[in-house]
């Protein structure tokens, strides 16, 4: 029995061995280029190429550019029958114009063959559907992206603050689970310099909340959509395919974001992504949602200051009635450009499993670098939790997610829906309604245009067939 | 208080305006390039504070920055050298050539520089990538020089228009034939045309963006898309982007001054016959 043993764990080593080998030197002269931004999910790879080259013998450069641009660049290279780039970044709106143009390879049957090295079952399911097109998965999450809210858990939990908020609402001081709740407390901790808070004298204003309200690059549509979604809202008409983000959801998240102006810094018509993240990184604001691939800063004292002067806590996005809604998703991704050669795209996919792998994902996480999870087990790891507090908030809200935008009008969207939204913001607009009709009516101008069957196969969410 | 006094006081007060509108910019580019990350949006804005250069090391650190310097370099460089050599033969011959369809000629020329970039961009693409000049200074120099070009044919056309005829019969009849007449007669007397058309060729090459993203990869990217590669999905990395933009801005400024003298003369000539 004990030979058995000792024959099969042999074995076993062996078998593994071989798995392990099966890509070393094997693709010596195959040149790899990435088309790439200067994402977390690319920086901290970067550097490391060396050691996937030495274990393939292929060749390994990333070329970084801007995120404006990248999908336009992507797509003029996937004209090309003799591409240049082999692999692809891939912000997972993009799947749907990039599926219909068939830039992408796709990685259906690749998954399925090595589900077992690459740990399928530990990676989040909502992580690889972010990545589908009609039901066939066209890139692989390098970088989970999960909508939260981040809040000074100091100050929550200052009783001082606390008691004056109950004394004033009616209701104790938490982590808003409803938008309302949300507002009270934006409302109730505005504070301008010279007011007191938490016991201490303001030097500089602190602002209840911040959001992004900029038209440019869509960024107030990142915060206005996930809004939308906590009350339920849809994207599209499921019988027309044509735009629905004029419902009464939409005008409820829109109103929201109106109602949260006055506790917002007063730029808030120029606030992006990371400029509104700043005021929470800084410890200048008491709440602020936003995507978790910007939440390990507030972890990090070497990258914010809130971690030197207080403290932050996670929570799930509130809802419109505080009962629970889809968490809004999305994935930062890596592709493989379907015109590559066959042996490029063994290549490129054995770069995939490498720079996503789990081992790779916990050297970064245990490394303190800045990607945002997507495997179970590193979320749920205790010692990584300790370090990273929000690691279970981002596990528990992606138990019932639903996924981004994908919509081949993707772009169209944001850019439209970004104006009037702004518009409407800055008072140049009089009511939600009129600002969320005026940018319907814009899109379903371009999608009127089509025929509806094609329009209804634009908007299906099929499951990627890797689950099946 | 005189009245020369209360002028001068006036005259000052509005230069110092007008300074402080135009050199505001570059304060804010340059501060945000040393000021650290944390503070870079602080309300009120900090003015006082421990400058850093980190944003400079991470530049060069984290990009070959220096490479697509000189990338960018090469392609302005390379490209106003073309434009002014074919676009002041070119305005040369519109100048002295008598021919009824001389100014449709002219205006063909002109109407190179009324294309929309985006509508040509996968054009281009498509040719440099079958040439496989793609991700080479080539490319650029080829595509900067299809917009150079017409902006010096036009400048320099009225340059050469203002070079009296009478010169160049002089010179003829002195034994120049036509080249050398133009090298050695016409060409010195429109070096302000030159310069002007150099500076405005320059500049647009060194700042140039969209070309540049479509048609580069590392090997010659320009450093103005290097710089805003610092704008990814989760961030926009101000600092880096601030200290790549304030390293831009010293070769273009250096061009200008080094042309300034030419520049002057070019701007006001003809203005006073």
């Amino acid at each position: 029995m004990k030979h058995l043993r000792t024959t099969a764990l042999c074995g076993a080593v062996l078998l593994g061995l071989a798995g392990t080998a099966s890509a070393e030197g094997h693709f010596e002269g195959v040149e790899l280029k990435m088309l790439a931004i200067g994402d977390t999910s690319v920086t901290r790879l970067a550097p490391i190429v060396s050691e996937f080259e030495e274990l393939t013998g292929a060749s390994v450069q990333i070329d970084m550019f801007p995120y404006p641009g990248l999908i336009d660049k992507i797509v003029i290279e996937a004209s090309s029958d003799s591409p240049s780039y082999q692999l692809m970044w891939v912000d997972s709106p993009w799947v749907g114009v990039l599926g219909e143009s068939g830039a992408l390879l796709d990685l259906t049957e690749l998954v399925q063959r090595d589900a077992e090295e690459i740990h399928l079952d530990d990676i989040v399911p909502i992580q690889l559907q972010e990545n589908t097109w009609q039901g066939r998965l066209l890139a692989f999450p390098a970088s989970g992206m999960i909508w939260h809210q981040n809040y000074r858990k100091d100050l929550y939990e200052n009783a001082e603050e606390s008691a004056a908020f109950e004394a004033e609402y009616g209701y104790p001081l938490a982590p808003a689970q409803t938008w309302d709740q949300y507002i009270d407390i934006a409302q109730f901790f505005t504070r301008s310099a010279g007011e007191t808070l938490a016991g201490e004298v303001l030097e500089q204003d602190f602002y209840g909340n911040a959001q992004a309200y900029s038209r440019v690059a869509g960024a107030i549509t990142h915060d206005f959509f996930p809004i939308m979604r906590s009350y339920g809202g849809q994207y599209w008409d499921a019988e027309t395919g044509l735009c629905a983000m004029d419902g009464p959801e939409a005008v409820a998240a829109a109103e929201v974001m109106k109602a949260l102006i006055p506790s917002n810094p007063p730029d808030y018509l120029g606030l992006m992504w990371d400029i509104r993240t700043g005021y929470m990184e800084r410890g200048e604001t008491a709440q602020s949602s936003y995507w978790s691939v910007r939440t390990v800063r507030l972890t990090n004292p070497e990258e914010a200051v809130l971690p030197t002067i207080g403290e932050a806590g996670y929570a799930q996005s509130p809802t419109g009635d505080g009962n629970p809604q889809p968490t809004m998703t999305g994935a930062l991704s890596f592709a493989i450009n379907s015109k590559a050669s066959d042996v490029e795209q063994q290549a490129a996919w054995e770069f995939i499993k490498w720079g996503t792998s789990r081992d790779m994902m916990r050297r970064f996480a245990e490394e303190g670098s800045g990607v945002s999870q997507f495997h179970m087990s590193i979320l749920s790891d205790p010692e990584l939790q300790a370090r990273y507090p929000y690691y279970q908030v981002l596990l528990d809200a992606q138990e019932n997610a639903q996924r981004r935008i994908f919509h081949p009008f993707y772009a169209d969207v944001e850019e439209v829906f970004g104006v009037e939204l702004n518009k409407y913001m800055a008072g140049e607009t009089d009511s939600a309604q009129d600002a969320l009709t005026n940018a319907c009516t814009k899109i379903d101008t371009r999608l009127r245009v089509f025929p509806e069957e094609l329009r209804l196969r634009w908007i299906n969410d099929e499951p990627a067939a890797i689950f099946q | 208080m005189t009245r020369n006094l209360r002028q001068n006081i006036l005259v000052y007060a509005l230069l110092a305006v007008v300074l402080i509108v135009f050199m505001t910019p570059i304060y804010l580019i340059v501060s945000s390039s040393v000021k650290p990350s944390p503070i870079m949006f602080q309300k009120p804005p900090a003015f006082l504070f421990t400058p850093t250069f980190e944003h400079y090391h991470d530049l060069f650190a984290m990009r070959p920055f220096t490479k697509f310097i000189w990338n960018s370099l090469i392609v302005a460089l390379g490209s106003t050298a073309f434009s002014l050599t074919i676009g002041s033969l070119a305005a040369y011959a519109i100048s002295r050539i008598r021919h009824k369809r001389m100014n449709d000629v002219a205006f063909w020329i002109l109407s190179m520089r009324m294309f929309p970039p985006i509508a040509v961009v996968v054009p281009y693409y498509i040719i440099f990538k079958s040439a496989g000049l793609l991700d080479t200074p080539l490319a650029l120099i080829i595509v900067y020089s299809t917009a150079n070009i017409p902006l010096t044919v036009w400048l320099m056309k009225g340059f050469f228009d203002e070079v009296p005829l009478a010169l160049e019969e002089a010179a003829a009849v002195d034994g120049y034939g036509l080249l050398a007449t133009f090298w050695y007669v016409t060409l010195p007397l429109a070096a302000p045309g030159l310069a002007v058309s150099a500076v405005f060729c320059f500049i647009f090459s060194w700042n140039e963006f969209l070309f540049a993203l479509m048609l580069t990869g590392s090997e010659a990217q320009t450093a103005t898309v290097a710089v805003m590669s610092f704008w990814s999905s989760d961030a926009v990395q101000w600092g880096r982007i601030m200290a790549g933009s304030f390293i831009i801005l010293i070769p273009g400024v250096i061009f200008v001054l080094t042309c300034q003298r030419w520049l002057v003369r070019g701007l006001t000539m003809g203005s006073v016959k």
